[in-house]
This record gives structure tokens, sequence and C-alpha cells, in this order.
């Protein structure tokens, strides 16, 4: 370990409690991934044997990646820098490897982009259902109309959308610059405190509600809990035929390739949002405790909330067939099948209807909203961190040059249809992995797994079990570079040829000039970012990092 | 389409992973905020 001093020039934001930086980062984990993409992916992806292999990812690279991700920010924050390219720098002497960690700050940028404006949704409906203009004869009609208006944007046919959802668009984007304009301590941490416990109340109150239901037509909410708990069929992990004829996946590699893109989606790693919250710990802080107690709570939230809510109440109003068709898309399973649902469930000794919509909307898209925010929180900080402490702007102007990004970028997501799912694709499934394998390569490989173990030990309030140090350095890595292998040849190749898009269906003319502008917005921020990072290094920002003794350090 | 039931398999294995999650959360929380953290070992 080396024995440079822990305090920097400037002072540096630090976490508040040690409950509030769990918070902070159980709610950046605990995002809308949980309560949506993981209900879909486990039906649409082998069901009980997805969730095998969910558990085999979760212990071979997410609980890995999140302790290296600690351990690499705990580390960057030491010397001074809470975002990836003085983090990376402190890891080798290579000079480039900081114009690698340019992507720690875009991809959750290009995430948060598309992510604040989903979050929107769930205020606004939260909004509509608790003033009970939530329409529940016709979710699917409404949740179009909420996107895109017929009269088009603010009456204008040629622009879609809709003043509902722009209106509520800004205000989200304003909550999220607010808090972070706030600072660490007294904004995001406290947004964590205040939201994540609210959270954890209105998934409990839903839960409850849901394994109550009476049976309807026979169908009871404990056995839509077997659409995801029966493992009888294991085998599909193992045989492309049983998968396919059992669960309709192309192969047993699919139902692996679908958990392990969850395990990443789901903890947030691979982003750079946990290096950066990491940083603004002390020297000796544990982080080995820490790490697991983040995936601990993240885990409660999914495997048990999130498995009870949406699947099981919307296999009791509509069966089986209703469950697959919802199960589609994320986003039709929460603002159309639940209003559905929410409109046949009694509440309160009432009968079902306006005031059940009300009530359990209230609540269902107010757990979307808190569990939306305090990741978009987190997937924005890298940027504020960058701005701040690289580019020496105050926090204020950190905010508000993040907010004038993300309105600039978020136009062509809101008003083109198909940008939001190419950037989806390309930043937040498929460059997760990509940078994940970048960060393994450099913390476990090249920093070294002996310094590397050290540095996660420095500190440490348990010990990780040797084991680890074996995965860390061989199984994730192998991991990753044969997920990254696999979804070259299957997804990524054909679709960066335009063969098909990210859901498999063709191009279009117009959805390949929409897959053109989201790479074109995609590589201009990607340049912007690497620019400024060159700025940097110039001014020597980088040269405490550039200049570490390596090997005085290793001895 | 056939409807699914909840087996005995599926119970036990519903039952180990929340098992394994739940106890996870209570002891990691326990540990942090048990007073100083707990001992801190070395490498």
């Amino acid at each position: 370990m080396d024995d440079r001093p822990d305090e920097t020039a400037v002072p540096r934001e630090r976490w508040g409690s040690r409950v509030g930086l769990i918070l902070a980062m159980a709610g950046n984990a605990v995002g809308l991934g949980n309560f949506l993409r993981f209900p879909n992916q486990s039906v649409q992806n082998g069901r009980g044997a997805f969730m095998l292999a969910y558990f085999v990812s979760l212990l071979v690279l997410g609980i890995p990646l999140m302790w290296m991700e600690w351990g690499i920010g705990r580390r960057g924050g030491h010397f001074g820098h809470s975002s990836c390219p003085g983090m990376f720098q402190s890891l080798t002497r290579t000079r480039w490897v900081k114009y690698l960690g340019a992507l720690g700050i875009v991809m959750p940028l290009l995430i948060v982009i598309y992510y604040v404006y989903i979050e929107s949704w769930t205020l606004g409906y939260a909004v509509q259902a608790a003033s009970g203009m939530l329409d529940h004869q016709d979710p699917a009609q409404h949740f179009r109309e909420y996107l895109a208006a017929p009269e088009g944007l603010f009456g204008v046919p040629e622009l879609r959308g809709s003043a509902a959802s722009y209106g509520f668009f800004l205000v989200t984007i304003a909550i999220n610059l607010w808090v972070l304009s706030r600072g660490l301590s007294r904004g995001i941490e406290l947004m964590a405190k205040i939201g994540m416990p609210l959270l954890v109340l209105c998934a409990v109150a839903l839960v409850a509600r849901v394994l109550s239901l009476p049976p309807h037509e026979g169908r009871s909410a404990i056995d839509g809990l077997a659409i995801t708990w029966d493992p009888s069929g294991w085998r599909a992990l193992f045989d492309d035929e049983l998968a396919r004829s059992l669960f309709g996946t192309p192969g047993a590699t699919a139902i692996w390739l679908a958990a392990a893109g969850q395990i990443f989606f789901t903890l947030s790693v691979g982003s750079g949002a946990i290096n950066t919250y990491a940083s603004y710990l002390t020297r000796d802080d544990d982080i080995a405790l820490t790490g697991i107690a983040t995936v601990a709570a993240n885990e409660f939230s999914e495997v048990v909330l999130g498995s009870t809510l949406a699947i099981p109440a919307a296999f009791v109003f509509l069966g089986m067939p209703g469950v697959q068709e919802a199960s589609q898309g994320s986003m039709g399973l929460a603002f159309v099948t639940m209003p559905a649902v929410f409109a046949q469930t009694p509440v309160l000794g009432g009968a079902p209807g306006a005031t059940s919509v009300a009530l359990l909307g209230t609540l269902w898209f107010g757990l979307l909203f808190l569990a939306g925010i305090t990741s978009s929180l987190a997937l924005s900080q890298p940027t504020m961190a960058f701005l701040q402490d690289t580019l020496g702007l105050s926090r204020r102007k950190a905010a508000l040059a993040l907010g004038a990004l993300v309105f600039l970028f978020v136009q062509p997501v809101i008003l083109v249809p198909g940008v939001l799912d190419e950037i989806d694709y390309w930043a937040g499934t498929f460059g997760l992995v990509v940078f994940a394998t970048i960060e393994v390569v450099l913390f476990m490989w090249i920093f070294r797994p002996e310094r590397a173990w050290r540095e996660l030990h420095h500190g440490a309030d348990v010990r990780i079990p040797r084991v680890f140090r074996f995965v860390m350095t061989w199984v994730t890595p192998a991991m990753l570079l044969a997920m990254l292998v696999m979804w070259s040849v299957d997804t990524a190749a054909p679709v960066l040829t335009f063969e098909h898009d990210p859901g498999g269906q063709p191009y279009t003319p117009e959805s390949r000039s929409s897959a053109l502008l989201a790479r074109s917005l995609m590589l201009a921020l990607t340049v912007f970012f690497l620019l400024l990072v060159g700025v940097a290094a110039r001014r020597g920002r980088y040269r405490d990092v550039e200049q570490l003794d390596h090997g005085a350090e290793a001895a | 389409m056939i409807d699914p039931h909840m087996t005995t398999a599926g119970w036990i294995f519903l039952g180990l992973a929340w098992a394994a999650v739940i106890g996870l959360l209570v002891w990691s929380f326990a540990r942090v905020l048990s007073p100083g953290g707990g001992p801190r070992p070395g490498p």
C-alpha cells in the first residue's frame, strides 16, 4: 500500500454516514430494472432456469465486479479523482489509459439521457393516478397518447410527443439537477435516506396486496410465483433443443447471456457510477462489507420484491398468455398491464375500479419513480464529478452544464422513435460489458491480483473469501470475454451493419435513419469527452497519478 | 398454454434463494450498524 497522504489540495466531498452511503449505493443499484426488466427477462428467457443462471452470474460476475469497482473508485478518490479517467490512470503508468476512462463518463451520461425521460413517465403516471386522471378502461391507448398525442407536441403534428410527457420530463430533470446541485451529503445522500425506505414501504404494501389476492378463475398469486421459481426446466441451461422447446429461446446460451446481462443492469456495474460514489470514501473506509451490503440490498429488492409484484399480479387476472404478452416489453408491463391489473384488484374492502387504480397506481408508479431517481442521480454523478474535479466548475455550474447536455441530447430521444432503443443497446447493454472488461483487465491483470486483493482489504471490516481472488483473476475475465465474443457475433455485429435491430427485427428506412442519428449522437458525445480529458491532461490534472511509483507501491 | 403451479421443487428453490438473500441482507446490515463495524482484518 502506498504512503501518500490522503488529503488533496482541493477539499473533497464526503459521505455523511455509512448507512447513508449504503442507501445511496443501493439506490444506485435498485432501479427500474429490478421491478420491470427483471420479471420480463425471467419470463422470456427460461424462467426457473434463468434464475439458476442468474445466481451463478451474480456470484462470478456481479459480486466480484461490485468489489472491484469499489476498489478502483476508492483508490481514485484517494488521489483526488472521482471520475474514471483519473481512476484508471492511478492503476498504471500507461498514459493513454485515462482516455479509456472517458467511457466511464460518457456511458452513464448516455444512459441518464434516456433514463430520466422514462423516469419522468413514472412521475407523470403517479400524479395522474393520484389525481384520478389515469384511464384504466383503455390503458394501452392512454399510454400511446401520453407519449405521442394525436395533435402532436404543443399542437404541431410533425413533433412526436405530448405536453404531459414533455412537462413531466422538465419537472423530473429539474428535480434531479436540484438534488445534484445540493451536493453529495445534503443532496444525494439525503434523497437516498428518504427515498429508499419509502420505496421499500411502497413495495411491501404492493407485495402484501398481490400475495393476498383471492384466486381469479382458479389462478392464484402463489402459482404466479412458479413462473419465476419453478426450476424443473434446468436442463435447458445445457441443451439448446430443450431451451427452444421449453422456453422459446434461441438456445441455451441465450439464457446465460440474458441472466448475465440482467446482473449487469441490476447492480449498475460496468457504467462507472459505482466507482464515482466509492471515490468519496476516505482511504481507510471499509469497502468489503459495504460492497456486499449493497449487493444484498439490491438483490432483496429484485429477487424477493421484484419477483413478487408484476408477474404474479398479471398472472392472477390475465393468465399465462397475458403474462407472455405483457413481458414482451418492460414499458408495456409497467404502464399498460399494471393499470389494467389494478383496475381489477379490490382494495381496502371496496370494489375494484377507479379507487383501486388511484391507490395502487400511486404506490406502483411512486415506487418506480423513487427507484428511478436514485439511479439517475448516481448515473449523473460521474459527469458532475468530472466537471467539478477535473475542469474546476462549481457544483452549481456543473449541474447546469449537465442539465444543458441532457436537455439537448434528449430531444431526439423524445421526438424520434427508435433513438432510445439504439442508445439503450450500445450504452446500456453492450457498453456495460465492454467497460467492465476494461476494468477487470486493468485492476486484476495490469494492477496485479496481489495489489488488487490488498486494495480491497485495506480497512476491511470482513475478509473476502479467498476463492474470490481466483474468481476475480480468472473466472470473471473469462466470462466477460466470452460474453463479449458471443454478443459481438450474435447481435453487435449484425446491429452495427444494419442486418437487424437490437430486438432482432429488420431495420426499415426510418429505423435505420434513427439508428444512424443515435450513433452520431453517441459518437459526438464520446469525442467531446475525449477532448475534455485531453484538455485536462494538458493542464496537468493527471500528473500526480501519471507519475505514481507502481514498483515501490507493489513492494 | 398451461398455467403453472407451485411445486415442491419450486418452494425449495424459492425458499433457498430468499433465505440466502435475506440472510445476507440481515448479516451485512447488522455488521454495518454494529459499533465500530467489527474487526478489521489485514489481507
